[in-house]
């Protein structure tokens, strides 16, 4: 019988050939897919989200484990049930109107589709109008902003502006980050939250979610 | 002084034709279409977005661009020359935040902004004040740039920095700075200002950058042509291959300057440094960056061409010994390879993010030390002073010699504000740190900043045009 915990463990390394199999080998020795997602995979990102936050993993590291999760969770999807997959939420995330910068955004995409939400990134310069239509048509209940320009700070209350105005606020949790913003600069245009790295978007994210 | 220089000549022809071979076979992304259309007119195979430069073009463009020219301040004993043997020190650039030892971090504001040209004015080993020491985030974005240059060309009679943000900043600096320095043709002859274009790494130009640099490269202004490639996140891991990237975006940027008018004066300008791993992010405080410095400076000096790169850079959140020896570092290293046009010689905290106060200050300090470095030495009988040791003889002393009197104000370095007393005459004046002493000493200099004058008729075309600005 496949050990969830050897999943876990080669997860932690990186190994993504080494999770395929042991995933499909689960699989064929009947092993739930759910099972498989949460104790196995799940269980293994929280490990290497703890590591990062204590400094014991760097980045490029925690990105292969991210890597490797997703490519695990591509076997497992056509055995997933929708709620097995919207559990953990869906997340639209971009960088706002304007602004090119892509590296933060993208290690916050990363991090929270490796937690297991379901994540759609719209890319850089993107109006507020793209943010409403993406979370009308995902029914996501996280929007996260990036911005590395403080000339571009300002379009991101001009997303929430958008958000509102559309009568979606209520719906979402807005998260904001990226060099220039603040916890102060999140508060004064009503966002939900502020991470000012990767790892603490994932947690905050999941915190908002409740 | 000689140069300090970290890869062989062997080396350097390598990167060079990794970075040719780069700009030929990979390519890089121009999304903005003139200047696409006139690298496809010049011989470039363009697909889509982007553009394939021939080898041929690229050294025949380079050659191009002088090795050397001269920005001409409103005061002329102020002008300064960018390249040969001479290194220029300019403040910190685009921090939006300010920090000093009373208020803390803060968002900056124009008053800040204004505060720095002062001190960049008084202080005599910065040559040029800069142009984006803080963003004055109290100032509509549209109104920035104007405000920027008009406090430049108003609070101090060294060049300045012009915008770096965009076509249209750059056109308005032009106009600003033509109500100063005369006509368009004029300002071709004595350009008064320098502004930074970057690329966006890895391997493209957005449109606003792309369309400053045509802008400035068709009125003739000096530009440096910039990029900042984090090794590990935008380019390899390794510092070869960063240099690679970084190499292909500077001179792909040049070449374009140079197709839109020959002989446009540019600053090959590398500013690439490593990731944070744990984080991430982009570390300026590395020894990576030292690094690059080192090899950019090289690279320019393989391409004649005047070239940027170090700083007083650090990591650092506050002005403490991680701030004062990384920054050491990268200015050290800036002087010692033989670059020309050093951004960031003062004031930068947090990779960018912050301007201190006291760190403009303490790394003016660096600044004349490494001065003093560059100015290097003669070998002459005076110099060398065999007479004056044979005249002293063992167990002598010099101090009352007058070869000592005659030469130590120019020989020895004397500092800005290092502390060199001892122990209980530093106890009675306080026994304050330095960060408290630079605290104290650029609340002395604004104190006492008289603004240089500015001819009547001049300054108030001047204020007419920033209140047409303000008033829109």
């Amino acid at each position: 019988m496949t050990d969830l915990s050897d999943i876990t463990h080669a997860l932690i390394s990186g190994d993504t050939d080494k999770v395929c199999s042991l995933v499909q080998k689960a699989l064929d020795q009947g092993i739930p897919a759910v099972d498989i997602l949460n104790s196995g995979l799940i269980a293994g990102m929280d490990i290497v989200g703890g590591k990062m936050q204590s400094g014991d993993m760097f980045i490029p590291e925690v990105l292969m484990s991210a890597k490797t999760m997703n490519s695990a969770v591509e076997i497992l999807k056509p055995l997933l049930s929708e709620e097995d997959m919207s559990s953990a939420g869906h997340i639209v995330i971009g960088t706002v109107k304007g602004d090119l910068h892509d590296i933060g955004k993208n290690l916050v995409s990363m991090m929270v589709e490796s937690a297991g939400f379901q994540v759609t990134d719209l890319g850089v310069d993107v109006p507020p109008e793209a943010f409403v239509k993406a979370v009308q048509k995902s029914g996501a209940t996280i929007v996260a902003l990036s911005a590395l320009l403080t000339t571009t700070m300002p379009m991101m209350q001009q997303t929430i502006h958008a958000l509102s105005e559309s009568g979606l606020r209520d719906k979402v949790k807005i998260i904001v980050g990226g060099a220039p913003v603040n916890q102060e600069f999140a508060d004064r245009i009503g966002a939900d939250g502020y991470a000012s790295d990767a790892g603490s978007a994932c947690r905050l994210a999941k915190q908002l979610r409740g | 002084m000689g140069f300090f220089s970290y890869f062989s000549a062997e080396e350097i022809l390598s990167i060079h034709e990794a970075t040719l071979a780069t700009m030929e076979t990979i390519g890089l992304v121009f999304t903005y279409e003139p200047a696409r259309d006139l690298f496809a007119r010049a011989g470039c195979k363009i697909d889509g977005k982007r553009v394939f430069f021939p080898k041929k073009l690229v050294e025949e463009q380079i050659r191009k661009a002088p090795s050397q020219f001269t920005l001409h301040a409103r005061n002329p004993e102020k002008n300064v020359v960018i390249g040969g043997d001479h290194i220029a020190f300019v403040p910190c650039y685009g921090a939006p935040f300010v920090h000093d030892l009373d208020k803390g971090r803060r968002a900056g504001t124009l008053e800040d902004y204004n505060n720095f040209v002062r001190l960049a004015h008084g202080i005599p080993y910065l040559d040029i004040t800069g142009g984006m020491m803080t963003e004055p985030n109290d100032i509509p974005i549209p109104n920035r740039n104007a405000e920027r240059i008009y406090s430049s060309m108003v609070l101090s009679d060294k060049p300045f920095m012009g915008a770096g943000t965009g076509p249209e900043d750059a056109i308005q600096t032009m106009e600003m700075a033509s109500i100063v320095f005369g006509s368009r043709e004029e300002m071709v002859e004595k350009p008064p200002f320098v502004s930074i274009l970057c690329s966006l790494t890895p391997l493209g130009f957005d449109d606003k950058m792309c369309g400053a640099i045509m802008e400035y490269a068709k009125a003739g202004m000096p530009q440096l042509i910039s990029s900042l490639t984090i090794a590990g996140a935008t380019g390899p891991v390794t510092m070869e291959g960063t240099l690679v990237v970084q190499n292909a975006e500077i001179l792909a940027g040049i070449v374009l300057t140079q197709l839109v008018r020959e002989g446009a004066p540019v600053i090959f300008a590398g500013s690439s440094s490593a990731t944070a791993m744990r984080f991430g992010t982009l570390s300026i405080g590395a020894p990576e960056m030292a690094v690059n410095t080192a090899a950019t400076a090289q690279m320019g000096r393989f391409y004649n061409l005047p070239v940027r790169g170090g700083g007083a850079l650090t990591d650092s959140k506050t002005v403490d010994s991680q701030a004062a020896y990384e920054s050491m570092m990268s200015m050290m290293m800036a002087t010692l390879s033989g670059i020309h046009f050093v951004l960031h010689s003062v004031g930068i905290l947090e990779g960018y993010i912050t301007a201190s106060y006291e760190k403009f200050i303490l790394d003016s300090e660096i600044c004349g030390m490494c001065k003093r470095i560059k100015r290097g030495e003669e070998i002459t009988d005076e110099k060398l002073a065999l007479d004056v040791i044979r005249e002293v003889g063992p167990g002598g002393e010099y101090l009352t010699h007058m070869h000592t009197f005659k030469h130590f104000r120019q020989e020895l370095y004397a500092p800005l504000m290092e502390e060199r007393d001892n122990f209980s005459n530093w106890s009675k004046k306080g026994g304050l740190t330095m960060e408290q002493r630079a605290n104290a000493k650029y609340k002395e200099m604004l104190g006492n900043y008289v603004a240089p004058s500015m001819g009547g008729n001049i300054r108030k075309e001047l204020d007419r045009y920033i209140q047409s600005v303000r008033n829109v």
